[in-house]
């Protein structure tokens, strides 16, 4: 009975994919089933076991008034906690700045991603060294690259102050994250540095993929270098550029480390995103069910977008065809 | 272009231009990427009494290695990057044991319920990982393997996986099937194929996969802190957080251990650098 | 090729079953019973924590006292997750954002039932008086700290300020305007008057001094009415956004920055006066820029009282945990060693803090030298409160947080923010 509301959830969400499964039904070749499933079933057991399980609980908190008090009881409160959240002003604040943060990031990140992956694509001089610079970024945690752009961002102290004066184009120094009007924008360049190497290596290895013989056959045909881009390399990343973007878009959107540490909300909760505030209200107000609530929130817009990919998806699938 | 043919051409030619003039973009772009690193290198070779000068320095006035022999003299430290590395690995392996034959599965074959194993990978990615800290603490203590190397796999393994999976049913979906109808008509079984024939020719989505996971694990910081509390197992990201005291942040050490261990992931990347050359792949779909 | 990697996954998988399970909680001897302390930190003080282990292991034959640390930024988390499994180390080390929290949710046991007669008499009042929330002593303080208002001895005689130090809050703006030099007239000093933060947690903490130092608390200790808005806390906020804001005398960015930068930037001489705990003076020791340095209790606000109070606490008491299997042993581990002269006085030492206990502060030579007079002065009034041990403390911390900010982004005024803060309070606590 208390699992009732996260059941319906995935009930519903179950309903929903089902209707995608006949489009799915590409033919197939026939054979026996049974290596099938076991190919996928450890995977997917690992996964139920150890996310699905905490995540219907997460769901099922939501709904209820969670004390840290020892010996607490768990009562069930119903919508209490969404109704407390969206009175909240910085609830809004929080989503608003986490759509900033995703949208930029994400864009950013495929333009960035994809152009690399195209110059690095290609045989060129120093290109173990260029690829090689272009990923190590990502080999740091976020708390180390929160602190190295922090002791950047010193206002008296920044390197990049001071060669912004030097070259006259500031006169007074700049105060990244002291100000809220440009808190976010240090935060995502601090971000973003850290990971647009992942759709970079991503699109890499998609363009790996693109066998070499289009493109020999289309230099046969005497096409053109933006022909070859746009009739053969594009229709081909289609799928994984989406991919990508979905992915990236939803792990950005549950991003926690370098925001956190960075400015632990930002002067004015100017750099609140709905991650820091769950994390907020829950290790330090402790209002564990309303962090629960707010969790749901991002949960839904993750599905909504989610939704949304696979519909680009299908129309990118028939487009292939 | 496939670059197993080197083909010599005229110095002034639109090709090279093109390439000499992306060679000076990727230049800029390189050392954009770099500043900050390279900052973090300064800083670290920085005696204390210089890290505040208001007159900014790239070149330090006494330059010393105190950060590093401090990392490297601390058998602390030391222990947490080898724990690192080992976690690290042994997720990796495990993640691309796991994932490969999943995406398999739900490339070829048409399982009921195959969509819906495939919406519950996407969606697993989609809840804040912060909401799982206290359910992982009161599972992995419940399970009595709180303060063991496992829990740390455990918690690598699970967040890697789906993406992983994901990733390589791509890569599975871009090789045509003509080559194991072939296959089958030759007489082969089914886990041949997929070992024998389907299998090396994804090498670069399984290297695509290790670089994520390895990498991503390496950088873990929020499980690592709360599934373990011994010091003989924490990890170097665990380590990096120390260095914010309550009284005074060790810039220094802090700049140190970052770049110490950011070689660890470059060399292995490094190493995994030979799956991302084209041709590996090409030409092995004979049609 | 394949057969290499294949043989090295099976290796892989092989060993990973041996070393995973590695590390495990060893269950102990029959025997034998260990105790489980839980700080933050490391490095220095370690040595005195293992010493007071040694002597009450051999006092107490087959027991073991075991430490965990976590650093600064984790320990609040983990507190939480503890808390959530109810299931705390024996002993935890507890400061004044969690002492009221965790007594609330019924993590801390009342110590009253162990403490031996006499035991209290052997601290300083208010010492004592910090984790006892509702009558009920919760922990034993083992260290604190005194806020006091460092300055450059140098800067100051070079301003022609008085180098005795500023006694008003008045005293403390014109020095600070004073000392602001820019020489080379690029519209950017070279020395700044002031040195400040406010981009964590803590950064609250300076206002919380001040106003205390004028003889008014954010909150109310009886009542938990807000307080914050009275004429002492609009005063001292006045001077602080003055300070940012209108004389410039602090480096920009101050909203930015962690509140343990201002202690460095002092320490390396960037600028003329920084409030805050006397620890400041390990930095400057390190830093060894080779100004002369001195300090005063906080200045007070001259419009309101003479108190001269110095600021608030720092405190940090050892706690026993509710759900600890040997609450005797680890109240007993507080009372003989840990809460004893001996551990105190070579923590405090190692760490450069003030000792709690009267004996140590007043015997031991260590803190009879140099400025030691001035902080423990700082400390040894009786009524030398901290925080309001509230329950809601952290949000207390974020609600002054956002009025500062406020403040000094020129968003509100001062009075506004205050009011606004005052009213936030009202309604959660």
């Amino acid at each position: 009975m208390r699992e009732l509301p996260a059941c319906a959830f995935f009930l519903f969400c179950f309903i929903l994919t089902y209707g995608y499964d006949r489009e799915m039904m590409k033919p197939k070749p026939l054979r026996s089933n049974t290596l099938g499933y076991i190919f996928v079933l450890p995977t997917l057991l690992v996964i139920m076991l150890f996310i699905g399980f905490p995540m219907v609980r997460g769901i099922n908190d939501s709904f209820r008034d969670i004390e840290l008090t020892s010996g607490r009881e768990v009562k069930y409160i119903g919508f209490e906690n969404f109704r407390n959240l969206f009175q909240d002003p910085v609830f809004s604040i929080s989503v608003r700045n986490s759509f900033i943060f995703v949208i930029t990031s994400v864009s950013f990140h495929l333009v960035l991603g994809f152009l690399l992956a195209l110059a690095l694509d290609r045989s060129i001089v120093g290109r173990l060294f260029f690829r090689t610079v272009n990923l190590m970024p990502w080999a740091m945690s976020g708390v180390a690259v929160a602190m190295i752009w922090i002791w950047m961002y010193h206002p008296q102290l920044s390197p990049i102050n001071d060669i912004l004066k030097s070259l006259g184009i500031i006169k007074k120094e700049l105060v990244y994250l002291a100000d809220p009007k440009s808190a976010m924008i240090s935060v995502l360049i601090a971000h973003n540095w850290r990971t647009f190497p992942f759709a970079f290596i991503v699109l890499l290895s998609g363009l790996q993929m693109i066998p070499g013989q289009l493109y020999e056959a289309a230099d046969i045909d005497g096409a053109s270098g933006a022909q070859k881009f746009f009739r053969i390399t594009i229709p081909q990343m289609l799928s994984i550029v989406l991919t990508v973007a979905l992915l990236d878009f939803m792990w950005t959107f549950v991003y926690f480390d370098l925001p956190w540490v960075m400015t632990k909300g930002g002067p004015i909760n100017s750099t609140h995103l709905m991650t820091t505030y769950v994390y907020e209200m829950a290790f330090r107000f402790y209002k564990f069910g309303k962090a629960a609530a707010l969790s749901v929130c991002i949960l839904v817009i993750n599905f909504i977008v989610a939704m949304v990919y696979i519909y680009f998806s299908r129309k990118a699938e028939a487009m292939n065809e | 272009m496939n670059n197993n043919t080197v083909q010599r051409r005229p110095f002034f030619n639109p090709r090279n231009f093109k390439n000499s003039y992306l060679f000076i973009l990727l230049l800029i772009w390189a050392a954009v990427v770099l500043f900050p690193l390279l900052w973090a290198f300064v800083t670290s070779i920085k005696p204390a009494n210089e890290l505040f000068k208001l007159d900014i320095r790239w070149i330090p006035e006494h330059p010393t290695l105190k950060n590093y022999r401090k990392v490297f003299t601390d058998p602390v430290m030391m222990r947490y990057l080898v724990n690192t590395l080992g976690v690290s690995l042994i997720s990796t392996v495990i993640v691309i044991v796991l994932a490969t034959p999943c995406g398999y599965g739900f490339s070829r074959y048409r399982l009921k319920g195959g969509n819906v194993g495939l919406t519950i990978l996407i969606a697993c990615q989609m809840f804040p990982p912060i909401m799982f800290i206290v359910p992982y603490f009161l599972l992995l203590k419940g399970l009595h393997i709180y303060n063991t190397y496992l829990a740390l796999i455990i918690t690598r393994v699970v967040f890697y996986l789906p993406f992983s999976t994901l990733m390589i049913k791509s890569f599975f979906d871009s090789i045509p099937r003509d080559l194991e109808e072939a296959a089958t008509v030759d007489g082969c079984t089914q886990l041949g194929i997929f070992i024998r024939i389907i299998l090396p020719l994804v090498l670069t989505g399984v290297a695509t996969i290790f670089i994520f996971s390895f990498l991503n694990s390496w950088n873990e910081f929020l499980f690592s802190v709360t599934v373990v509390s011994k010091d003989a197992l924490r990890t170097i990201t665990v380590g990096l957080a120390k260095t914010k005291g309550q009284y005074g942040i060790d810039w220094g050490t802090l700049m140190s251990l970052s770049i110490t261990s950011l070689l660890p992931p470059l060399i292995i990347f490094m190493l995994m650098q030979q799956y991302f050359i084209k041709g590996l792949t090409a030409g092995a779909v004979k049609t | 090729m394949g057969r290499k990697w294949i043989l090295f996954v099976l290796l892989v998988l092989l060993f990973a079953p041996m070393l995973a399970l590695a590390g495990g909680d060893q269950e102990a001897a029959q025997e034998q019973v260990t105790l489980q302390l839980f700080r933050w930190g490391s490095g220095p003080g370690k040595a005195a924590y293992d010493a007071a282990f040694a002597r009450f292991e051999m006092d107490h034959p087959g027991v073991t006292v075991e430490m965990s640390d976590v650093s600064w930024g984790e320990f609040v988390d983990s507190m939480v997750k503890f808390q959530m499994a109810e299931s705390l180390p024996d002993i935890v080390a507890q400061y004044d954002a969690t002492i009221g929290s965790f007594v609330s949710f019924g993590s801390l046991l009342d110590l009253t039932p162990y403490l031996p007669e006499g035991f209290k008499e052997e601290f300083y009042p208010g010492q004592w008086d910090h984790p006892v929330v509702n009558g009920k002593p919760y922990g034993v303080t083992f260290r604190n700290g005194a806020h006091v208002l460092f300055y450059n001895v140098d800067m100051f005689r070079d301003a022609g300020v008085d180098p005795k130090g500023p006694a008003t809050t008045k005293d403390v703006v014109e020095a600070a305007i004073a000392c602001t030099v820019d020489n080379n007239g690029d519209g950017t000093p070279e020395q700044y008057g002031y040195m400040d933060a406010y981009g964590d947690e803590e950064g609250y903490h300076q206002l919380r001094s001040y106003m205390y130092a004028s003889g008014r608390n954010l909150v109310n200790f009886d009542t938990m009415e807000a307080t914050m808005n009275m004429p002492e806390g609009i005063a001292a906020l006045q001077m602080l956004v003055d300070l940012n804001v209108k004389h410039k005398a602090v480096p920009a960015g101050a909203l930015g920055k962690a509140h343990t930068l201002r202690n460095e930037e002092f320490a390396n001489g960037l600028g003329a006066m920084v409030e805050g705990g006397n620890w400041i003076e390990a930095s400057i020791r390190d830093a060894a820029a080779g100004f002369e340095y001195s300090a005063v209790l906080l200045p007070y606000n001259s419009d309101f009282v003479d108190t001269q109070m110095g600021g608030s606490a720092a405190f940090v008491a050892h706690s026993v945990a509710a759900n600890s299997e040997h609450p005797e042993l680890a109240a007993a581990l507080i009372v003989e060693q840990l809460g004893e002269a001996e551990f105190i006085a070579e923590y405090c030492e190692a760490r450069n803090l003030l000792p709690p206990r009267i004996d140590v502060a007043t015997t031991n030579p260590y803190w009879s030298k140099g400025l030691w007079p001035v902080y423990v002065k700082a400390t040894t009034v009786p009524n030398y409160h901290a925080l309001p041990k509230h329950p809601k403390v952290v949000e207390l911390s974020k609600i002054m947080r956002l009025a500062i900010e406020k403040a000094m982004m020129g968003q509100a005024t001062v009075k506004e923010a205050l009011d606004e803060a005052a009213v936030s309070w009202n309604k959660i606590k």
